[in-house]
């Protein structure tokens, strides 16, 4: 089994609007998705920050503002496992 | 028998007279002055290093929009421009505003100088020999005075002329670049001036001209995304790849294999 990769960019906003990363049930260990959720999410940001996503929808927000207009915030591109 | 004779007078006079004469000189410079307001973006704080290493090389093959300068690469805008500073790794937001800008200079001198000179003229007058109707010698001779003395007039007021005109000419690049150099004081003021106000302009537009940047940046930002997410993808093996690229989303999507 594998590990399913979703990502979309919204290029109006410059949001990262889905950034998941899905074992699929197949039951991985914890540390070994939040592993591969952080080496798939280091790509796209400096520092990613993982949420759950329960049921389809996510526990925490997803807050990928890459270009925010506040050039002084950090944004958080968060990729998601389920 | 009336018999027609000329008469020829010469007149001469020892000529000492002053002039004076004042000059002045113009001069405009014009200069096309800007002002700018900008702001800094740090990107490796929120960028992957991968992402930012993939619009660095999606930079350096080109992407339409984006032309390389001294320290990156440079998106013109309607107002300004935004650049990648490729050593910084930040975004620089610049608004700009410019205008012409002319600046008056003026020199004057009082040139003056003296003519001393024997100024000599001669002219003619015609008389009969009997005095026939009153063209006597006598009359001649004070036709042909007249005309001389008027004739010696005529000389001094030309040389004098001629004289001024020497002096201003050998006076003439002294006093244009005089009116230069004080056209350029002036600009340089002036353009001081505009510049700061420019600088305000600038400054009251940088916010409405970092949407347009941004918006121009995204545009980068998910060519990179899209480099370094496939570039992960090939490396890890990953299956049924499937990549959109359109005009509003980027998505992507792999299985990674165990």
């Amino acid at each position: 089994m594998a590990t399913r990769v979703h990502f979309r960019f919204n290029k109006h906003t410059g949001e990262v609007e889905e950034f998941l990363v899905d074992d699929q049930n197949r039951q991985l260990a914890e540390t070994d998705h939040d592993r591969i959720a952080l080496e798939v999410g280091r790509y796209i940001a400096a520092y990613p920050r993982l949420h759950d996503v329960q049921e389809g929808r996510p526990v925490g927000v997803a807050a990928a503002d890459q270009a925010a207009d506040d050039p002084e915030r950090r944004p958080a591109l968060s990729p998601e496992r389920e | 028998m009336c018999n027609p004779r000329r008469i020829e007078v010469t007149a001469s006079r020892q000529v000492a007279e002053a002039w004076v004469r004042e000059v002045h000189r113009v001069a405009t410079q014009t200069e096309v002055v800007t002002g700018a307001a900008r702001v800094l973006q740090p990107l490796d704080a929120s960028v992957g290093a991968p992402a930012l290493a993939a619009l660095e090389q999606v930079l350096q093959a080109g992407l339409a929009g984006w032309t390389a300068v001294a320290g990156g690469y440079r998106h013109e805008l309607d107002g300004g421009y935004v650049t990648y500073l490729a050593d910084e790794r930040a975004l620089e937001i610049v608004a700009t505003a410019c205008a012409q800008v002319q600046g008056q200079g003026r020199s004057s001198a009082a040139l003056s100088g003296q003519l001393q000179e024997e100024l000599t003229a001669t002219a003619e007058a015609d008389y009969y020999d009997d005095g026939w109707g009153g063209w006597t010698q006598e009359h001649a001779h004070e036709q042909a005075r007249r005309a001389a003395e008027a004739r010696v007039l005529e000389a001094q007021t030309k040389r004098i002329e001629e004289q001024a005109q020497a002096a201003v000419a050998a006076q003439e690049g002294r006093l244009r670049a005089a009116a230069q150099q004080a056209a350029a004081t002036d600009l340089a003021a002036r353009a001081e001036q505009r510049r700061a106000e420019l600088a305000r302009e600038a400054a009251a537009r940088l916010q409405t001209l970092g949407v347009h940047a941004r918006q121009a940046f995204h545009g980068l930002l998910a060519q990179a995304y899209r480099q370094a997410l496939l570039a992960l993808a090939r490396r890890r093996g990953a299956q049924n790849i499937i990549c959109s690229d359109g005009a509003d989303y980027l998505e992507i999507e792999f299985l990674l294999p165990r």
